[in-house]
């Protein structure tokens, strides 16, 4: 394995929905250490790419890569086990659990185990999940603080943190600032340059074209379930968007060619 | 990860003892559990001490303790079982037609056979709950009271409305009648019960689970719980309460009989309610819904002693569960209040 081999590669994925075809032969690929924006306006088949590669659905066509690997994604569960994870928009937490059992909930750490009865190592579970707030310098009183007891920031840095606990190589973020305030968005983008910087691989999928423009380093543009661009994020936030928003209402196509063949 | 650092080990800490009695959850509950008890102490000394007394507040505790218990269960899991009362009368008569009319009592095995065939159909009775809530959809309220109503009706059709009665020497009557050192077998196997349901919902995986299925159930779902095995556990397990006290309740009373445990299942949700349980699910202990038992208990069995008038008895007890619910609610929002401003 190179330097230069994708950690994710999705080759001519497409699915359709009945009549509808979401997404068209559309090719990613995700670098190292690399934060990738993934954009597009609705039903462009973002998140249905997103879907496909955390295993909520099965492709009809392609095939996916993981570090050069060919692998097959069959469910969630398999997605996890070869490190890719989501952190989904609306956090997807316990909010009646506290911070740790949050972050290992369905991974808890046992103890001992008879048969189904399997004991909690509580106490190594709280430890480690102080370590890995405070690795990620996330701001949570204590780990014993139920979620319902957390601001909208705090909490999505807690789905992000749960996200990276597991030695994640992939971590795909489906819209992480939408539900969030201005002072929390900035906590949530500067955790996750605190997550490059760790060396993870993340795939952002975001609304708000300011943020990628903060933390990303390249850009995908989807619109009706093809690529239409992919390029490095470079220059200042009003022509980066500008040039992004071109993409997605469909006055440029980087790979238009592909569309006149199949029209 | 790295070794653990000493600044995690203190953080860890958390508030001192003292701190942790007062913020304890059930603070509230013990204390006007004790209150209840001196005063109806102090108003018949005479009486309210007594072992008989006592064993009969502890009858009282241990049926509707169990109850509670599964109830708890399903509540916590984010559901609802109506269907207990009715099924410790399916229970009850079930076992006392398998008894007299039936397989009765196998020599070596005693009344073993017929026990676990109750069991195994108040299990299946749970399983049927479970499998409807997860598959076909239905809500737990119609299901449960769709049993609610069938069970009541199977154990009058089986006994065509008349109790099927046990001879008074009969050995199975101990259960529900004997007391070790003057503590009802009852009791004690209530004590057994929620030591090792507190022991599951506390220290368990399944436990945590069946709390983060009531708290958010799609959360749960994609942090690979299994919610359905989780959901239908709890249907079983509250049925199995349910068969378990209409076994105690059949050997109390010295008769299956279709129209006992009338009503009951309310009583047990009433329980865990002033025991501190979220109707919508996600919260609620063992000791809560054991403490809600007992000060029912205390309740019913002291306006009784002080001579309260029986319609009067009711008011008093539906105007405790209304405060203690109030007080709860106040509680939850007084500390999330508290938390956020910090």
């Amino acid at each position: 394995m190179t330097a230069t081999t994708p950690i994710v590669e999705m080759r001519n994925i497409k699915k359709s929905f009945g009549a509808v075809q979401a997404l068209r032969g559309v090719d990613l690929a995700l670098m190292h250490n690399e934060v990738l924006g993934l954009v597009g306006d609705n039903a462009a088949g973002k998140s249905t790419l997103m879907k496909v590669l955390s295993g909520a659905y099965i492709p009809d066509e392609g095939e996916i890569y993981l570090e050069g690997k060919r692998v097959h994604i069959t469910g969630p569960d398999d997605a996890r086990r070869l490190g890719i994870e989501m952190v989904y928009q609306d956090f997807m937490l316990a909010n009646n659990l506290d911070v740790a059992a949050n972050i290992f909930l369905g991974r808890e750490m046992v103890r001992w185990s008879l048969g189904p009865i399997r004991v909690m190592d509580k106490r190594a579970m709280e430890l480690q999940s102080q370590q890995l707030l405070r690795r990620l310098n996330i701001n949570v009183s204590s780990v014993r603080l139920k979620v319902e007891h957390l601001s909208g920031g705090q909490r999505q840095a807690v789905a992000i943190g749960r996200a990276t606990a597991f030695n994640a190589k992939v971590i795909i973020m489906d819209e992480p600032t939408a539900a969030l305030s201005v002072s929390a968005i900035a906590q949530v983008l500067d955790l996750i340059r605190e997550l490059k910087a760790q060396g993870a691989s993340i795939i952002i999928i975001s609304h708000r074209l300011e943020d990628i423009h903060e933390v990303g380093d390249r850009v995908v543009v989807l619109r009706h379930g093809r690529k239409v661009a992919d390029y490095p994020v470079t220059g200042d936030v009003q022509s980066f968007r500008e040039r992004v928003v071109s993409y997605m209402v469909g006055a440029r196509d980087d790979f238009s060619k592909v569309v006149a063949e199949e029209d | 990860m790295d070794t653990i650092g000493a600044q995690e080990q203190r953080a860890l800490e958390g508030p001192g003892f003292l701190t942790r009695i007062v913020q304890f959850r059930e603070a509230g509950i013990v204390i006007a559990f004790v209150a209840l008890c001196l005063y109806f102490w102090w108003q018949r000394p005479d009486v309210f001490l007594n072992p008989a007394n006592l064993a009969v507040i502890m009858r009282f505790i241990a049926t509707f303790g169990l109850l509670a218990i599964g109830q708890l269960l399903v509540i916590i899991s984010g559901g609802i079982d109506l269907s207990i009362g009715s099924m410790t009368a399916l229970t009850g008569v079930l076992f006392a037609t398998l008894m007299m009319k039936g397989v009765g009592t196998i020599p070596p095995l005693g009344i073993a056979p017929s026990v676990i065939i109750v069991l195994i159909v108040a299990g299946l009775v749970g399983a049927w709950h479970g499998f409807c809530v997860t598959k076909l959809h239905i809500p737990p309220f119609i299901i449960t009271l769709g049993t609610w109503l069938m069970a009541r009706g199977l154990a009058a059709f089986m006994t065509q409305g008349y109790p099927i009665v046990f001879p008074s020497n009969h050995p199975f009557l101990w259960f529900g009648q004997g007391e070790i050192a003057r503590i009802p077998i009852m009791f004690i196997v209530l004590v057994i019960v929620a030591t090792l349901v507190f022991f599951l919902l506390n220290s368990t995986t399944l436990g945590r689970h069946i709390y983060a299925v009531g708290g958010n159930i799609e959360a749960a779902r994609v942090s690979g719980i299994k919610v359905n095995r989780v959901r239908i556990f709890c249907f079983i397990v509250s049925s199995l309460m349910a068969g378990l006290v209409g076994l105690l309740l059949a050997s109390r009373l010295g008769q299956g009989t279709p129209t006992v445990g009338t009503a009951y299942e309310l009583w047990a949700i009433a329980a865990t309610v002033i025991g501190g349980t979220s109707l919508f699910g996600g919260e609620g202990t063992v000791q809560g819904a054991i403490l809600g038992a007992a000060i029912m208990g205390v309740m019913v069995n002291g306006m009784v002693l002080i001579n309260l008038s029986s319609y009067l008895q009711d008011v008093v007890l539906g105007a405790v569960l209304v405060i203690a619910v109030t007080y709860d609610t106040w509680r939850r929002r007084r500390q999330l209040g508290q938390v956020r401003r910090k």
